[in-house]
């Protein structure tokens, strides 16, 4: 089960954090520090895989972006390594060749397709059509209820 | 000034934005305010302005977030996430995400719920606002609100609050839609994990869900399998067939391309059913048995091409690693696992090492193909890697490497600074102190370095299983009394050193309480105040300082030291400033001391039990069973039990049938091969030859331009390498002494052969030659003819023999000889590479059978030397080594025959002596191996006539 998943520009800022298992926020703060200079010390050509207190660290850099998921003894770290692969495909096809700032300026959409994804740590959806297809219905509630919004503030309605 | 305007703007614009109607950016999701937000949170240039901003922002949500639309509340909100991500505390934004989430509008609950996941904690209280909610939502009728409660109760639910949701996701594992039963059996997947008994009860519910219609459902029930097989693998047998089936059915593509991802169908399913296989199979071994050619079939199946599929090849190996798989499986697994650690991916590689650590650990003869790359990889740049091989080291430990393992690993325990590994490492070192026998001495001293290295994270149970160790090692009734002294002799220099960590005082108190009698010979005021110079030590704990008190109560009882000495000393440590407890147990003892109170060992004891010889007698008339001691038990049950003995992985007795089943080298004890070592030494005493070979290593050097000059031809190796290679030779000597052969037999036979070569030269000693031959000439004889027959058994015992003198080497310490010696290694490796591609196993039928015989108990650097020259002479020859180690770890069909007739043994040895001596030149070149073969046989024919 994946631990929590944590997004991180090159200079050590994150721009998405996600916990699958509940620790107090000073917890939180000390193992994004830790990891985050553990990650960013590693030379590019190093491998992606950490054996990191009782956990294993996957990460992966993207760009200016580093993936990194905490994952538990037995689990699969190739296996990790595609589902953040599969994440950065979900956000490439909706942001069309993602980058950092759609990210960060967008980061709920993130969330939403990472909660497609996964849920409780695990895979829940891996076809890249459905959850493609969940955030689009949701964008179009939103969209819907854009235009209501608008036109009442103008009176229309 | 520029920077002040700039954190003033944010607020100006984020109010303005936040309270006029959202742009028609709101359609992407965020308002002009956030982006605002987000950009001068980026700006700031100091942590101070970015608190600045980031706390006037917090400010004015928190006075408008009260009154504040659906929008703009969820605008507000995402700010909120945003500011805690960056590390701020935003608790007042947890309440009104819950209010959020209990909208009606299915944007708003959405939002809500997804920013009360990132907001809250399972754990937090606020987490009780959303249950009504929850409640609300997945008993709904509206699709939509039932996935959305699903999935955020499943984040969000409390242990202690689990009950009142349960009966709605419950009731949702029959609902219509797949996507519902899918996220309804992940949710109660969570509630498992968080309260294991909870869904007892509905078990079978929950499973039968491995049976549902939809793949998705079928998918998410696997982990709920995966729970059970965790909990109670002997209940779940049943599922093995099911899962294979599934398995079988995804790996051939049954399932919908939905479901494939990089045209490798439902990857995700497939490692997590292995991992249940995995799980089952440890149980059940016949369940095991069964998965081995569906395990095979997997390998052969799955492509290599997509990252993804070698996840599934990972997990497939490490089950197959994990389920005492036969031979041939084996054999694949390895070949999988040699594609991984060849591959030029860092992250294939890493895995690689991963796997080999577990193969290994089943077998380690196999780690012999790789002793270059691992020995590259102790010094790799990345940590994690370094760590991974230190963890490979620790696997293929034996008698031979274990000196230059745990050096590896303490120098890892000095130069590492993370806690965790460092403790790790003390637990493998400790192991492997515990696992074998060597020198006392050598382990003393390495059982105080590590207390020592280690003294900061060294905790209480650690310390606990190194005084088990101690006390099973040292302390046990007949314990040898030449060690404990060596203990004792350790302990006292640790208890007079002032810079002795806590920890080693810890030990070094309690060993000298329990071993104390040894110390009867010393005064008695320095025995005393051994002990109560570190009572008033500041850094000690109190476990230590009650340590030191018990000691000095052991010293009294056991009449160490007078009484009356002990209570003056006891009565100026009162007057210090210790602890009331220590005060206290000190004066019980100055009670002990007044009345002389000890315990008198009378040494009568009997032993023998003579009282319970009429009831023994009278058992044994009445016709019951004699009593066998527990060490004799074994060699009648197993014949062949003796090479536990002998040290050493190729001779492992485990080698039964084709399956590896135990693996790790668990040898006994070493004291018989330290036995024979000395025997063959005194055997061996020769006063004219000049000792050049100590244990250490070389004594003199000049002796060995001969053979540096050969090998200065062709080696252009630089520092590094040779350095690695020294290395590679110290850790894998084990693996190949396992070759060498009963020292004592046949000892100093080579320099019979080297005669009959052109090294007379090299040769030092005329007197030993004579000897030798005459014991080996009875030997030679017999096996002769059989040689000639078989070339290739030939080369076998070339190869034997130069090992074989490589030990003899290192006891006689003869000079003339390791030239011959390191010749006879190098030749040997050639020889091999160059037949054994085609005939692997007949190759080596025989001589496996030697390695039963090995006896290795001489200082590893001696071999260290010898081997490394053997090595660097020759880039080439280095790799004829790894070819040879490649064979031979084919081959292991011949391992067992433990029992075999030693006369044999010998005459091959005799005649392979022969043939080495001739074929050397030849190999030296590096040239065709069926010439060399025709030249042994010749040779062979020669030596016939000469007897």
């Amino acid at each position: 089960m994946m631990q929590f998943m944590l997004l991180f520009s090159r200079q050590g800022k994150l721009r998405l954090q996600k916990w699958y298992v509940a620790h107090q926020d000073k917890m939180k703060k000390k193992i994004t520090r830790e990891l985050v200079t553990l990650v960013l010390s590693r030379k590019p050509k190093m491998c992606s895989f950490l054996e990191w207190k009782d956990l294993k660290v996957v990460y992966k850099r993207y760009a200016s972006l580093y993936f990194c998921c905490a994952i538990e003894h037995e689990d699969n770290e190739l296996l990790t390594l595609e589902i953040i692969h599969r994440y950065v495909e979900l956000l490439d096809k909706y942001f069309g060749s993602v980058c950092e700032l759609d990210i960060i300026f967008n980061f709920e959409k993130a969330y939403f397709m990472l909660d497609e994804l996964l849920l409780g740590g695990e895979v829940q959806e891996t076809s890249k059509k459905n959850v493609l297809k969940a955030i689009a219905a949701q964008d179009l509630l939103q969209e819907e209820e854009a235009l209501e919004t608008a036109l009442t503030e103008y009176g229309l309605t | 000034m520029s920077n002040k305007s700039f954190s003033v703007l944010p607020k100006f614009f984020g109010n303005l934005v936040g309270t006029s109607p959202p742009t028609e950016k709101s359609i992407e999701g965020i308002s002009r305010g956030f982006e605002l937000f987000v950009q001068s949170v980026h700006r700031a240039k100091n942590k101070y302005d970015e608190q600045q901003i980031v706390n006037r922002e917090l400010q004015t949500i928190k006075s408008s977030i009260g009154d504040a639309s659906q929008a703009q509340m969820r605008d507000y909100l995402w700010r909120l996430v945003y500011a805690r991500m960056i590390g701020y505390d935003v608790e007042f934004g947890c309440i009104e995400g819950a209010k959020l989430a209990g909208r009606m509008d299915p944007i708003d609950s959405k939002t809500g719920f997804m920013i009360s996941c990132l907001l809250m904690n399972r754990t937090d209280e606020i987490t009780l606002l959303l249950m009504c909610t929850f409640q609300k939502n997945i008993t709904s009728s509206n699709l939509l609100e039932i996935l959305m409660g699903l999935s955020a109760c499943s984040q969000l639910t409390a242990v202690h609050s689990i009950p009142y949701i349960l009966d709605g996701v419950l009731s949702n594992l029959k609902h219509s839609r797949e996507l519902v039963r899918q996220k309804a059996v992940l949710c109660l997947h969570q509630f498992q994990l968080l309260a294991p008994d909870l869904l007892e009860h509905r078990q079978e519910d929950l499973e039968r869900m491995l049976y549902d219609k939809d793949p998705g459902v079928m998918a998410a029930a696997v982990h709920i399998i995966q729970h059970a097989i965790e909990r109670d693998p002997t209940r779940c047998q049943r599922f093995g067939e099911t899962l294979v089936s599934i398995l079988t059915q995804i790996s051939s593509h049954k399932m919908a391309s939905m479901f494939e991802y990089q045209s490798v169908p439902f990857p995700w399913l497939q490692v997590q059913i292995i991992k249940c296989l995995t799980k089952l199979a440890k149980q059940d071994e016949s369940f095991a048995a069964s998965l081995v050619p569906f395990l095979k079939e997997i390998l052969q199946r799955t492509s290599r091409k997509e990252m993804i599929a070698l996840s599934i090849v990972y997990e497939c190996l490490q089950c197959i690693l994990s389920i005492n798989p036969p031979k041939h499986l084996l054999d694949v697994a390895a070949v999988n696992i040699r594609g991984f650690i060849l591959s030029s991916n860092a992250n294939m590689k890493f895995i690689g090492v991963k796997l080999l650590t577990m193969l290994v650990r089943v077998n380690p003869k196999y780690a012999f193909d790789y002793q270059q790359l691992i020995v590259q990889s102790l010094d790799n740049p990345d940590t994690n890697v370094q760590r991974k091989t230190h963890k490979l080291l620790y696997e293929i430990t034996n008698e031979t490497n274990v000196t230059t393992v745990c050096a590896k690993l303490f120098t890892q325990l000095q130069t590492s600074s993370d806690k965790f590994w460092r403790s790790e490492v003390i637990t493998m070192v400790l192991n492997i102190l515990e696992r074998y026998d060597g020198d006392v001495g050598w382990r003393v001293e390495r059982l105080f370095t590590c207390l020592q290295l280690g003294n900061d994270i060294i905790e209480d149970t650690t310390l606990k299983s190194m005084m088990c160790l101690i006390e099973e090692k040292f302390m046990l009734y007949g314990a040898d009394e030449r060690r404990q002294k060596l203990l004792v002799q350790k302990c006292v220099e640790v208890l007079v050193n002032k810079n002795s960590p806590t920890t080693s005082l810890h030990i070094a108190t309690w060993v000298l309480g329990e071993l104390c009698p040894i110390l009867k010979n010393m005064p008695d005021d320095k025995v005393i105040s051994l002990f109560t110079r570190h009572l008033g030590n500041e850094k000690l704990g109190y476990s230590t300082q009650s340590c030191i008190v018990t000691a000095l109560q052991n010293l009294v009882i056991k009449g160490v030291v007078n009484c009356d000495n002990m209570s003056t000393k006891i009565n100026e440590c009162l007057m210090e400033q210790l602890p009331i407890v220590i005060k206290q147990s000190l004066s019980v003892l100055l009670g002990v001391c007044k009345y002389g109170l000890t315990i008198t060992f009378s040494g009568n004891i009997d032993t023998t039990l003579t009282f319970l010889d009429d009831l023994v007698t009278d058992d044994l008339e009445q016709g019951g069973k004699a009593y066998i001691p527990p060490h004799l038990r074994g060699v009648t049950s197993e014949p062949e039990a003796s090479p536990g003995l002998f040290s050493g992985v190729m001779s492992e007795p485990t080698g039964q049938d084709d399956t590896y089943s135990s693996g790790r080298p668990r040898t006994e004890s070493n004291s018989s091969s330290m036995k024979t070592a000395e025997e063959s030494e005194s055997v061996l005493k020769v006063p004219s030859v000049k000792r050049v070979w100590g244990k250490q290593g070389r004594l003199d050097i000049s002796p060995k331009t001969n053979m540096e000059t050969s090998s200065l031809t062709t080696s252009v190796q630089t520092e590094e390498e040779k350095r690695q290679q020294e290395l590679a030779s110290a850790l894998f000597g084990g693996f190949q002494s396992t070759e060498e052969n009963d020292v004592e037999e046949l000892s100093g036979f080579l320099s019979g052969s080297s005669d009959t070569a052109n090294w007379r030269n090299l040769h030092t000693s005329a007197t030993r030659t004579n000897t030798i031959e005459q014991s080996t000439e009875q030997s030679t004889c017999i096996g002769q003819q059989d040689l000639c027959n078989d070339k290739i058994s030939d080369i076998e015992t070339v190869k034997n023999t130069a090992q074989d003198s490589f030990t003899d080497n290192s006891s006689s310490c003869d000079t003339g000889l390791l030239h011959v010696d390191t010749e006879h290694i190098s030749i040997f490796s050639e020889s091999e590479t160059l037949v054994q591609v085609e005939q692997k196993e007949p190759l080596f039928g025989n001589g496996n059978n030697f390695g039963e015989n090995s006896l290795d108990c001489f200082d590893i650097k001696d071999r260290v030397d010898d081997k490394d020259k053997a090595i660097s002479s020759d880039n080439d020859l280095e790799q004829a080594f790894s070819a040879l180690f490649d064979s031979r770890s084919n081959e292991s069909k011949g391992m067992q025959a433990s029992g075999v007739d030693k006369s044999i043994v010998q005459t091959e040895f005799g005649a392979s002596s022969e043939q080495i001596t001739g074929s050397r030149e030849n190999t030296e070149n590096g040239i065709g191996g069926v010439d060399n073969n025709n030249e042994l046989r010749t040779n062979n024919s020669i030596y016939d006539e000469t007897w």
